[in-house]
């Protein structure tokens, strides 16, 4: 079999890219100066922040799988995702301006204006998370993520490219043991704590221990929708012909169904612990998001994030109904956003939904910074391994 | 004596899917192959549609559902109300596990009587076994029946066919009384 080197070599302007990537960086610049001093700006920004991570996250959780397992149906459509990978340096030059709003964002801080109207050393729950939640550790813990992510990014993706010029067949055993090693186990930790710290803590008093599967769980269905997405794209765009198949998005359907099952699976374990023991300290929280607009909201998040991808992609037709699988991914990362918007705006945004000019600001900057750069690194290599082995068998795959 | 049909045997799983795929295209409908193991792609050669088995494990699934829900809707609401720790007697939060879980069963019991429904089991008995060297297909024989049923079947046609197709020990099944 011979293919086309056309439909495994992503064109794209070098400098449309790179343009797309500062406008973004501009905008988002733009809307820090703007709102520099106000705590709207930094809750948007998280917002926007976390969303996208949560889909690089997620990638890294794909990739670990596919080495770890060496599974060989994923080899096809693997480069796209260890691209994703790569712009975990951008994301962490990113996270800085939450660094510098953290007084306004984190109320387990001292000089939280929250402080300025209850007494910090008289709340005993506060107190007592103090040594885990200030504002040392918090910034060691964040270095510590970032540092293990881009070591995570940068080896998979230079081992991974580096396999396609040598082909020494050396890198997929490195990627297997590397996958496979304690760093596997700390890449969750990892996502577990991140998901504490930048997202939990916000309403410090509260606090669940599904949290951390709940993120993972979130970002790894953000995941597969963006992939789904890219690479129903690519093929429209006249890539990956022959290459990707039918039975390829037929898996990615399975995927996305199951893992939208599982999100609900976590997201109703934890809602349920917290309703049946019905303890106050627990239950603000929920309380907080069943009032005015965000009543709605939470509704929305059940049937929308649920039961409509849960019916829609239930049927075999329609896992290989490649425009059905479109929508659904779009509607995922769409239902995805309200859901990170739902995690986080309640603490600030006490009673009613709201969407303005910073979520507009962030969301617009990250995603034209994220897709810019997507598009740039998706041109720098081939977009499937070429020299792995098992690649005929990937582009051969067949539902059974 | 009556007649149920002829089976050949073939001497690998690659031949017999093969033997499948002329089978069919030949516009033949009752036949059956016997195989050790299970072989991927035999659905496809020998023309079987897919299985409708996942129509009643989905409608048992929401059987299952409703009523474990209404159960307990009823129990608890209608039947026997409870004050439980100041829940609302409708407190359908708490219904979700017990409906999860009847779904659950319910969908179990359809996979697993749905499917032996459509394989017609438990059965005590199949015409093919009145071959004697048929036992050997539970260790490393491949074979193919065709069965009296087909509108097709022709007793001389059919056994010319099959050994054109590669058959070997094609013998037809007759029961001894």
């Amino acid at each position: 079999m011979k293919l086309d080197s056309k439909t495994y070599n992503y064109t794209s302007k070098k400098s449309t890219n790179l343009i797309l990537v500062f406008a973004g960086l501009v905008l988002l610049i733009m809307a820090w100066v703007a709102g520099f001093d106000s705590k709207e700006f930094y809750f948007s920004y998280l917002t926007s922040f976390f969303f996208w991570l949560s889909i690089i996250l997620g990638a890294m959780f794909f990739v670990f799988v596919h080495y770890a397992f060496s599974a060989t149906w994923s080899v096809a459509i693997i480069r796209v995702m260890e691209n994703t990978l790569m712009l975990m340096p951008i994301f962490t030059m990113l996270f800085f301006p939450i660094i510098a709003g953290m007084e306004l964002l984190f109320k387990w801080l001292p000089n939280h204006s929250y402080w300025l109207t209850h007494s910090f050393e008289a709340d005993h729950l506060i107190q007592h998370k103090l040594p885990f939640l200030n504002k040392e550790f918090f910034l060691q813990r964040a270095v510590a993520y970032f540092s293990l992510w881009n070591l995570i990014a940068f080896y998979i993706y230079y081992t991974s490219t580096n396999h396609d010029v040598t082909g020494d067949h050396n890198a997929l055993k490195k990627l297997k043991n590397f996958t496979m090693s304690p760093i596997g186990v700390l890449l969750f930790t990892s996502i577990t704590f991140a998901g504490l710290d930048w997202l939990m803590s916000l309403d410090p008093h509260w606090y669940s221990t599904m949290y951390g599967v709940y993120t993972f769980a979130g970002s790894f269905l953000a995941f597969l929708a963006f992939l789904t997405f890219t690479l129903i794209r690519l093929k429209d765009q006249g890539y990956l012909k022959d290459i990707v198949s039918e039975e390829h998005f037929h898996d990615l359907g399975k995927y996305l169904f199951a893992f939208t099952v599982f999100y609900c699976y976590i997201a109703g374990a934890q809602f349920y612990f917290i309703w049946y023991s019905n303890i106050p300290e627990e239950t603000i929280w929920y309380l907080h998001r069943w009032v005015g607009s965000w009543k709605t909201i939470s509704i929305l998040l059940i049937v929308g994030k649920f039961f409509i991808p849960f019916f829609a992609l239930i049927f075999r037709g329609s896992k290989r109904n490649i425009r059905l699988l479109q929508f659904m991914s779009i509607w995922i990362l769409f239902m995805h956003y309200i859901d990170i918007n739902f995690i986080v705006m309640p603490t600030f945004h006490h009673h009613d939904f709201h969407f303005g000019i910073y979520d507009l600001a962030s969301m617009l900057g990250f995603a034209a910074i994220f897709i810019g750069g997507f598009r740039y690194i998706m041109s720098r290599s081939p977009l499937v391994p070429l020299n792995d082995p098992e690649l005929i068998h990937s582009i051969n795959h067949r539902n059974h | 004596m009556n007649t149920y049909g002829v089976i050949a045997r073939f001497n690998d799983p690659v031949e017999l899917v093969h033997a499948a795929e002329k089978i069919r295209d030949a516009g033949f409908t009752d036949f059956d192959c016997h195989s050790p193991f299970p072989i991927h792609g035999m659905d496809d050669a020998m023309g079987l549609k897919r299985s409708k088995l996942g129509y009643v494990i989905g409608a048992m699934g929401l059987t299952g559902a409703l009523f474990g829900f209404g159960l307990q809707t009823w129990i608890h609401s209608i039947e026997y109300p409870m004050n439980i720790s100041g829940k609302p007697f409708f407190a359908y939060p708490a219904y979700a596990i017990i409906t999860f879980e009847l779904m659950v069963l319910f969908s179990a019991f359809g996979a697993v009587f749905g499917m032996m429904y459509f394989n017609s089991i438990p059965r005590f008995h199949h015409p093919v076994f009145y071959s004697d060297k048929f036992s050997r297909v539970t260790s490393d024989a491949f074979y193919v029946s065709i069965e009296i049923s087909d509108p097709k079947y022709n007793e001389q046609e059919v056994k010319s066919f099959l050994d054109k197709i590669g058959g070997t020990d094609i013998e037809v099944l007759k029961d001894e009384n």
